[in-house]
Parts: C-alpha cells; structure tokens; sequence
C-alpha cells in the first residue's frame, strides 16, 4: 500500500511551518510534497532591514531544496494553478496541477496527486489594484527581497541628492484603501526616519505617512488597548506621539487612486480628494489570493464554491454577511478545513477571513477604505502548526481535524523595529491577546488587559535581533529547531 | 539663523501640537543599557505566558 501524500502549496511561514511538522511527526508514514514557485525561504519580517540598507537579500533568505532533501521532503519550484478536489473523470484520485518556475521547464504542467493539500499559498501583491502602484510602475515595496533592495538603492540615491543640498519628499505607507500589513509601513517609515539621521541628512527629508486607516494606531486590528502611566491608552496616542518625536507627518482615512511620477491622487473617506508628492514613495499593495482555480470530476468550475471572491480560500469560518455590531469573535475559523472537502485545508494568509477587525468604512462615492485584517508571522505559524498536527491524527484515523487555533484564541507578540542599533535602537514590543477582539469576554476593550501590552525601547531591538536569528535558524530545520515556539 | 518653515513642518507642527510626547528621561530610559536589560526580561516573560496560552 503506498504511503498517504500531504501536499503543501506555498513554502512561506504557514507552508513551511506546516511541512516541516509533517515530516518531524510523520516520518516515513507519509509523503510530504511542498510546491513553491520560489526556490528561497524569505524571513519577511526583516526584509525592513534591507529596505534602508542594513541588511543584504541573502541575509533574510535561504535556498529551501536542500534543506527539504536534507529532511526526506520533496519540493517542485512550480506554482499551483487548479485543484482538482475529486480527480478527473473515472479517477477519483484528488489532484493538484502546478506550473513549473524552474529555468528552462518554465510553463511545462505536472500533476501531483494527494490524500491531504493545505493551500498556503499566501497573497498575491495586487499592485495592479492601483494604477502606477509598485516597482513596476512609480512606487517602491519591501514586501519581497528583491524589493526591498530595490527600495534600498532608491533610498541611497536620495541621500546622494541630499548631501548635495536637495530636500527630498518619502512617502511611506498604504497604496490602497483596502490594504493590510500598516505594521509594516510603520517599522519602515521610522526605520527610514532613523536611518537619515545616522546618516546626516534627515534636515532635508519631508516624511509623511499615508495610510488607510481611521486613525493611527489601528493597524488593522481596530486598535489595541494597553496599560501605561495609571491609564489604559489606545494605540492611536502611542502611535501619534511616535511619529510626532520624530517629525512624522501623517495623511490617514485616505485610498490611492494612482500614482504618476512624483504624484499619487487621493481619495478620503469623507469624499474630499487631494495629491502627495514625493520623490520616493514606498506603498504597500492590497492582497488578493493567488488566483488558484478548482474543477470538480466532470471539470466544472467549483472555484466560487470553495473560494472568496477575494480569491482567498474558504474554510471553517461564519462567512454570512452581518452588520459590525453583529460580528463575533467565533465567526472566525478554528480548524482551517474546507467546508467542502474534509481533506483540503487553508492555512496563513490564504484562508478568507470572514470579515474585517477594523470597521468597515467607505467614501461617499462608495470606495472601502478600511484596513484588512493581518494575518502574518505568529498567528500564520501557529496555524500552519495546527493544521499539520490535525492532518496527521486524520492520517492515523481520527474523523476530524483534533486541532483548533483561532485567532480570537490566540495572542500575538510583534516586534517593530524603530531603528536598528544594538545601542541606540529601538522597537516598540507589542503583545496582543486575543487577536481578534472577543467582546463577548473582554466587554470593555474586547482583549484580555493582563496580556496586552505595548512598550518601546532598546530591549525590543535585542529581541527583534534574536528573533531574527531563532527563525531563520529553525526555518533551516536545524538540530532541536522544534523547541523554538512558533 | 532661523531656518524658514516649509508647509510641510507646519502641517507637521499643527499635528504634533496635540500628541503626547516623551519626556527626555523617559527618551533616556529608552536606551539606558542597565533598564533595558531588566525589561529584556520582563518582555520576554510576557511574550512567552501569551505563546504557551496561545498553543495551549
């Protein structure tokens, strides 16, 4: 009898994570196949670093084939484009087709049946979203290596400018009204801001924030609440009093329409229009799914039924349409599985979220202009966890996923930098619990103010670093990288 | 010699008026090696009770 197959698409941190625990639990009983369209793992939270020149690209990346031959797993550098959940025809035997990304087999189709498939394929940057929007066109991203060395350059060329006595315009922050990840958009503009004083020119850089959100501070997550100085805070006074120390000026409630050379055109939430100039501009994108495509047996198109029109997979979540006072923290999913195939998971970015954390806002012409709810680094991790563990006890005969990691269940802890320096850096340590506010038991400020805490200094910076190094380390499977908590 | 304003500082100005901001011993705490070493532990501590309370 062959062994049972897990095949994993995407190697990001849910993909990988998920992989890497399959293998350490499974052995030899099973197959685990991971399909990547890239051949690099890329430690993301750090590529900030490389974004203002601090690090270089192979310092947050790794080859991933072989640390997967090293460890019995088999990797196809392809990108998955239709699942075939039932197989084909009078074949019953669940498949995925992928495209090959490998030099000189690009294009060429492989099929690779399986018994389990988590799609962590993470997003796609939809810089397409917003005309002029990315490398591609006249703004910049740290959101992949190269890019962010490409942001890297753009950055030196600008301190050359001001050396030479030029004032500059940064533009840092969303590049579109519906975009998630303003975590990173505010770990690079103060990286940035720091960077141009150690460097000597920040008397010539106008900064600006431009962001989507309601107000400072939201980051996606409706804010958070902390206990400082005899008072509980919002966000939004932490965030608001960082940018002002700095000189930061920031543009909030607003959605790029384009971006031409120097301009990006305006929309806000109470209709007016407007411009910011720049001469760089670093915008993040809005994520989409990647635009994965499903066919049942007779080769009908399945994919509304298992996916988001957002292109985000659907899983175990309460996707009814509600209004904002209506929404539970239990609306959110536990196990990951489709609720159309008992075999087929999401886990990370790729599982549609059943709505947003922040409240939905939109123009008076009608655009959203509220923050998507984050999803990255812990909880994706986390997850990605789960979802192997469930897999392997559905493996060894349980009837249903064993595992539950709600992100209304679950704390984060962030770490985002404010300036690299193992002296004078600092980054402001935020932890976060529950993610997803549960008002039902935490009436006041729907997260647990025991476990919510916000601080900046120095010592975040230290973690920040070990961080960096305890992940890349156990991304490497290296020995005893399963003691490292996710 | 005073620099001239641009319109960006005063945008910039107006919106820092209102927002709170440290004091220069808080700034100092900030990087002071001796605290940041004792809050290295305390962070670490609470990042770790939220990891264990978020795989349990």
């Amino acid at each position: 009898m062959s062994r049972p197959r897990v095949v994993i698409l995407g190697a990001g941190v849910a993909g990988h994570t998920s992989a890497a625990f399959l293998k350490k639990w499974l052995g030899k009983e099973a197959e685990v196949i991971v399909i990547s369209p890239r051949p690099d793992y890329n430690w993301i939270p750090s590529n900030i670093w490389v974004g203002v020149g601090l690090l270089r690209p192979d310092q947050v990346t790794f080859s991933l084939p072989p640390v997967y031959q090293r460890k019995d797993i088999t990797f196809h550098q392809a990108k998955a484009t239709v699942m075939h959940p039932e197989g084909q025809g009078d074949d019953h035997t669940p498949f995925v087709e992928a495209e090959s990304t490998l030099e000189g087999r690009a294009g060429e189709v492989i099929r690779i049946p399986y018994d389990y498939l988590i799609n962590a394929t993470g997003p796609k940057l939809a810089f397409e979203a917003t005309p002029g929007l990315g490398p591609k066109g006249h703004s910049l991203s740290v959101c992949t290596a190269p890019h962010a060395l490409e942001a890297s350059l753009a950055l030196d060329e600008s301190v050359a400018r001001m050396r030479k006595g030029e004032r500059q315009r940064f533009l840092v922050g969303t590049g579109h009204g519906t975009c998630t990840c303003q975590g990173a958009a505010f770990e690079y503009i103060v990286n940035l801001e720091f960077e141009l004083r150690a460097r000597g020119v920040r008397d010539k850089a106008d900064i600006t924030y431009l962001s989507n959100e309601f107000e400072l501070g939201d980051f996606g997550m409706g804010g958070i609440h902390i206990r400082r100085g005899g008072y509980v805070t919002p966000s939004n006074i932490f965030t608001e009093s960082l940018f002002a120390e700095r000189g930061l000026r920031w543009v909030t409630q607003a959605h790029v329409k384009g971006l031409e050379p120097g301009c990006a055109s305006l929309e806000f939430l109470n209709g007016e229009e407007g411009e910011e100039r720049f001469d760089l501009a670093m915008l993040l994108p809005p994520f989409k799914g990647v635009g994965l495509k499903a066919l049942d047996r007779q080769g009908t198109d399945i994919t509304d039924r298992l996916f988001a029109p957002s292109g985000f997979m659907k899983v175990d979540a309460d996707y009814q349409a509600k209004p904002f006072e209506s929404w539970r923290a239990s609306d959110w999913p536990h196990t990951y599985q489709s609720p159309a195939y008992r075999n087929l998971f999401a886990a990370g970015i790729a599982f549609a979220p059943p709505h947003p954390v922040s409240r939905p806002r939109q123009s008076p012409k009608g655009t959203v202009i509220t923050p998507a709810p984050p999803r990255t680094g812990m909880p994706s991790a986390i997850i990605g966890r789960a979802v192997a563990r469930s897999i392997v006890d559905m493996i060894r005969g349980a009837e249903k996923p064993t595992q539950t990691a709600s992100m209304a269940e679950m704390g984060a802890a962030c770490v985002a930098s404010a300036g690299a320096n193992p002296f004078r850096g600092t980054a402001a340590s935020i932890i976060v619990f529950p993610i997803i506010p549960d008002f039902e038991r935490y009436p006041e400020y729907g997260r647990d103010m025991n476990h919510t805490f916000g601080e900046i200094g120095l010592a975040g910076h230290w973690i920040k670093i070990l961080l960096h190094h305890l992940f890349i380390y156990k991304a490497k499977m290296l020995a005893f990288w399963s003691l490292i908590p996710e | 010699m005073a620099t001239e304003k641009t319109p960006f500082d005063q945008g910039r100005q107006a919106q820092g008026v209102f927002a709170t901001k440290p004091t220069d011993f808080t700034k100092s705490l900030r990087t002071n090696i001796l605290w940041q070493m004792v809050r290295f532990v305390v962070i670490n501590i609470k990042m770790i009770k939220v990891i264990r309370k978020s795989h349990s």
